[in-house]
């Protein structure tokens, strides 16, 4: 084996080695829930809403009946949706499909139901 | 609301789409930027980054949802077809024939930023990408996504930039297309095996990514043992008919839909069938050449702009709206860079090239292209990537692909490689004319002209320059033209041979002709451009377009054929009313009665009653000082107070009439004809038309006459 097959020789197994603990240590990570899609409000509390979420990890566009609000998902207790002029807590879709928001400054609850996921498969 | 029907929907758009592709596409072109450039940015300017931030009604209007559909099927037929052909152009001598530099180069261009983004995924995944429950895999399909998509060349593009450059025929041009068909077929093999990983996240793990393994491995034999030895029957029947019949293009159409159908099936997406189908063509004959003529104009120019257009459709910029995601796409641009221009730099510098070589090969595998954004969207379509990073990687692609040539000339400048890197090595002594060459069958005119100003001496030389624009097809394809470079040369070299006028061919592609015959003309340091005039399609003057703008940059002596029919001149008139261009006039004269049995007449024109200028017998004189002329010279004094018809009723006795430009007769370089070219255009024989810069030098001395007689001019006046 002359001096440059040695030389790709260790190449490829160095890049394998690399991919290959890149892969290990991703597969502890963990990115945030996927709730992008078409919701509506199904709490008898609220008015009939409309809700879309426009959702690329953390940075979430919540738009509710038209209204855009930019918002930011925080991991602690539970996940938190803060945005530029509420926050909302929530322990994420339910078991039954439902996803609660709550805002404690308002005493406001949401409860959504997803009617589509985001189109063509993208969030 | 107004209904309108599907199909008066959708011709609406495509022709918004091809208009708006067509108008910035040239407008990019016009800014040394790829063609391609302008018609994805055109896409993304149709989509909500920019009309639906601004007029989301017209937005609305143009592309209402319910259209979105049909758009998109159009859209994907046109990548798939764009796919074959570029599986078409793929030459395997490239990837066979490598030396020791390109296999590393290639390979690190792909490890290099195949690492960095994946690695760039560990950082992305939990603030840009979600994280799907059912899904068991989902960070080994970001991962090796966002692998794939930092290690790909846009080939088609690359060598669009290389062949406008002319750096195709250097050795940094050969290193970096090797690479980059090498690039794009790997990155392919790649995506399909992400492809497949990421099919297998939203199922029921492991199995069936093995299942498509498997079935991928089978479908590849299947391709090479028995689908490629019948595509060579194509090739045969070609041979044997001798044209592409619609029989054959229906063949191959249908092989490469059977092929796409195949892999979609599998799992491995259609596209990487159409490229297989493509790739596995046989190559070397017409056929190939033949057939990705005969789809790509239909593609190019009609399916990829739609292509382009949904691809904006999708792109939301207005989705980065906080510094920090800026700042993330920063950070791919910043490790798409790093990737792809430090790993293929860095190999470059080890495999012996200078660092400004390797520079050069890292900057032109940095770009990206058209074929990110095909990547990107099997990536937002399989749910991989996120809006945002969908949008942040088709910048990152737009960028890459945009800073190329800029950066490119800056650290590889022509000078280094091109026309003026040879100059000390190839300027000949002895006089020299340079004629640039339009098209294939003009030049006959020139050509004997341009040999009997240099006279027969074997030191004289005459380049014969052909500079080709680069055509559209090169924005997407390979443009390297398997034809010879010097092939719309050949009629004027054959027509040279016969003359027994030796003549140097030198051809290159070119945007800016006016400038790089200047350039050839000051770096073979030519004493004169001898150009033919052809009819422009917009404006009448013939020192107009490039004309005017050779006789404006041009630093030589330039004289333009108005060629009537030119076969030798016995009789020559030069127009003279004393400017340095008429004094060139007659240099060129002198150098024309040199050949026996020229008869020269310099036509001085002055005002009635008026006697013939004494500077003017000087400056005849100095030009005409070596003996044996006089015989051959006739200097007539016209009193008349139109130079300009005098010289159109002397001209009717010539069979050349030479003449300087200047307003006196009607003749000065502007770009639109809004002055008078009457002479150009009343003198019914050959008119060559000269400006000056320099003054020519003497042609070889005539033999003496008897008793050593010098030249003297003896006027002889007459009225107009």
């Amino acid at each position: 084996m002359n001096r440059t097959t040695l030389g790709y020789f260790l190449m490829a197994i160095s890049a394998g080695a690399i991919l290959w603990g890149i892969l290990r240590l991703g597969s502890r990570l963990q990115a945030p829930p996927d709730w992008s899609g078409e919701w509506e409000t199904v709490a008898d509390d609220v008015q009939h809403r409309h809700v879309t979420i426009q959702q690329s990890g953390v940075y979430v566009h919540l738009n509710m009946d038209g209204q855009i609000e930019p918002c930011k998902l925080e991991n602690g207790y539970g996940w938190q949706l803060k945005g530029p002029h509420r926050s909302w807590s929530t322990q994420g879709v339910l078991g039954n499909g439902e996803l609660v928001l709550t805002d404690y400054a308002s005493s406001t609850h949401l409860t959504l139901r997803r009617t589509a996921k985001a189109a063509d498969g993208s969030h | 609301m107004v209904h309108i029907s599907p199909i008066l929907t959708l011709l609406m758009q495509i022709g918004i789409v091809l208009a708006a592709s067509r108008a910035i596409g040239w407008l990019f072109s016009k800014f040394n930027q790829p063609q391609v450039m302008g018609e994805m940015i055109a896409g993304i300017m149709l989509g909500p980054s920019l009309l639906g931030l601004f007029w989301p009604q017209a937005m609305a209007a143009v592309f209402p949802p319910a259209s979105l559909p049909l758009l998109n099927i159009l859209s994907q037929l046109g990548v798939l077809v764009f796919m074959f052909l570029i599986g078409l152009e793929l030459d395997p001598k490239l990837i066979r024939n490598r030396g020791h530099a390109a296999v590393l180069i290639s390979h690190a261009s792909i490890i290099a930023p195949f690492i960095l983004g994946s690695l760039l995924a560990l950082f992305l995944f939990p603030r840009l990408f979600n994280h799907d429950l059912e899904g068991h895999m989902r960070f080994t399909a970001v991962a090796l996504f966002m692998g794939a998509a930092m290690s790909i060349t846009a080939f088609p593009v690359l060598a669009r930039i290389l062949t406008e450059r002319n750096l195709h025929r250097t050795r940094v041009g050969a290193i970096a297309i090797t690479c980059a068909a090498v690039d794009d077929v790997t990155a392919w093999c790649l995506l399909a095996f992400v492809v497949a990983i990421a099919r297998a996240d939203t199922t029921h793990g492991i199995t069936p990514a093995l299942i498509t393994a498997g079935a991928s491995v089978i479908y590849v034999g299947v391709m090479f043992l028995v689908v490629r030895p019948l595509a060579g029957k194509l090739q045969m029947y070609y041979d044997r008919t001798g044209r592409l019949n619609q029989h054959l293009v229906a063949a191959a159409l249908l092989l490469m839909m059977a092929s796409a159908y195949v892999t979609e099936k599998i799992g491995i997406h259609a596209l990487f069938g159409a490229f297989l189908m493509g790739a596995l063509m046989p190559k070397g004959g017409k056929f190939v050449h033949e057939l990705s003529v005969r789809l790509e104009d239909f593609t190019v120019v009609f399916l990829l702009p739609i292509f382009f257009a949904f691809t904006g459709l999708k792109t939301q910029i207005g989705l980065l709206d906080n510094v920090e995601l800026w700042g993330y796409t920063l950070l791919i641009i910043a490790v798409a860079c790093a990737g792809k221009f430090g790993g293929s730099t860095i190999a470059a510098k080890f495999s012996g090239f200078s660092w400004r070589e390797s520079s050069a090969i890292g900057i032109l595998m940095n770009t990206r292209g058209l074929m990110e954004l095909l990547i990107l969207n099997i990536g937002r379509e399989l749910g991989v990537i996120t809006d945002a990073v969908f949008a942040m990687m088709v910048l990152m692609a737009i960028i890459t692909t945009a800073m190329t040539t800029p950066i490119l000339h800056w650290v590889y400048p022509r000078k280094l490689f091109g026309e003026d890197e040879s100059a000390p090595a190839t300027v000949k002594p002895g006089f020299s004319v340079l004629i640039p060459i339009a098209y294939p069958r003009s030049g006959a005119g020139l050509l004997e002209l341009a040999g009997a100003i240099a006279g027969r001496d074997a030191s004289q030389t005459i380049y014969a320059l052909h500079l080709r624009p680069p055509v559209d097809r090169e924005a997407y394809r390979s443009g390297i033209d398997p034809e010879p470079e010097a092939e719309p040369l050949q009629p004027l070299l054959a027509h040279a041979a016969k003359l027994k006028v030796p003549v140097e061919p030198i051809t290159f592609v070119t945007r800016d002709v006016p400038g790089d015959i200047a350039r050839v003309a000051e770096h073979r340091k030519c004493d004169l451009v001898m150009m033919g005039f052809h009819k422009a399609v917009i404006g009448t003057a013939i020192l107009g377009g490039t004309v005017h703008r050779v006789l404006s940059q041009t630093e030589t002596n330039v004289a333009i054929l108005v060629d009537r029919g030119y076969r030798g001149a016995k009789k020559i008139l030069v127009p003279y009313l004393g400017s340095p261009h008429d004094t060139l006039a007659m240099e060129v004269a002198r150098r024309l009665g040199a050949q026996p049995g020229v008869q020269i007449t310099i036509l001085h024109v002055v005002a009635p009653d008026r006697q013939m200028n004494a500077g003017a017998v000087k400056v005849v004189e100095s030009v005409f000082s070596e003996p044996g002329l006089s015989e051959q010279l006739k200097f007539k004094v016209v009193q008349g107070e139109d130079p300009v018809s005098a010289v159109v009723q002397y001209a009717k006795d010539a069979d050349l009439v030479i003449i300087g430009v200047g307003e006196e007769w009607g003749l000065e370089s502007h770009l639109f004809g809004f002055k008078s070219e009457r002479i150009a255009e009343e003198v019914e024989n050959s008119l060559l038309i000269v400006r000056r810069h320099h003054p020519l030098p003497a042609p070889m001395p005539l033999p003496p006459l008897p008793g050593g007689e010098r030249a003297g001019v003896r006027g002889e006046t007459s009225q107009v």
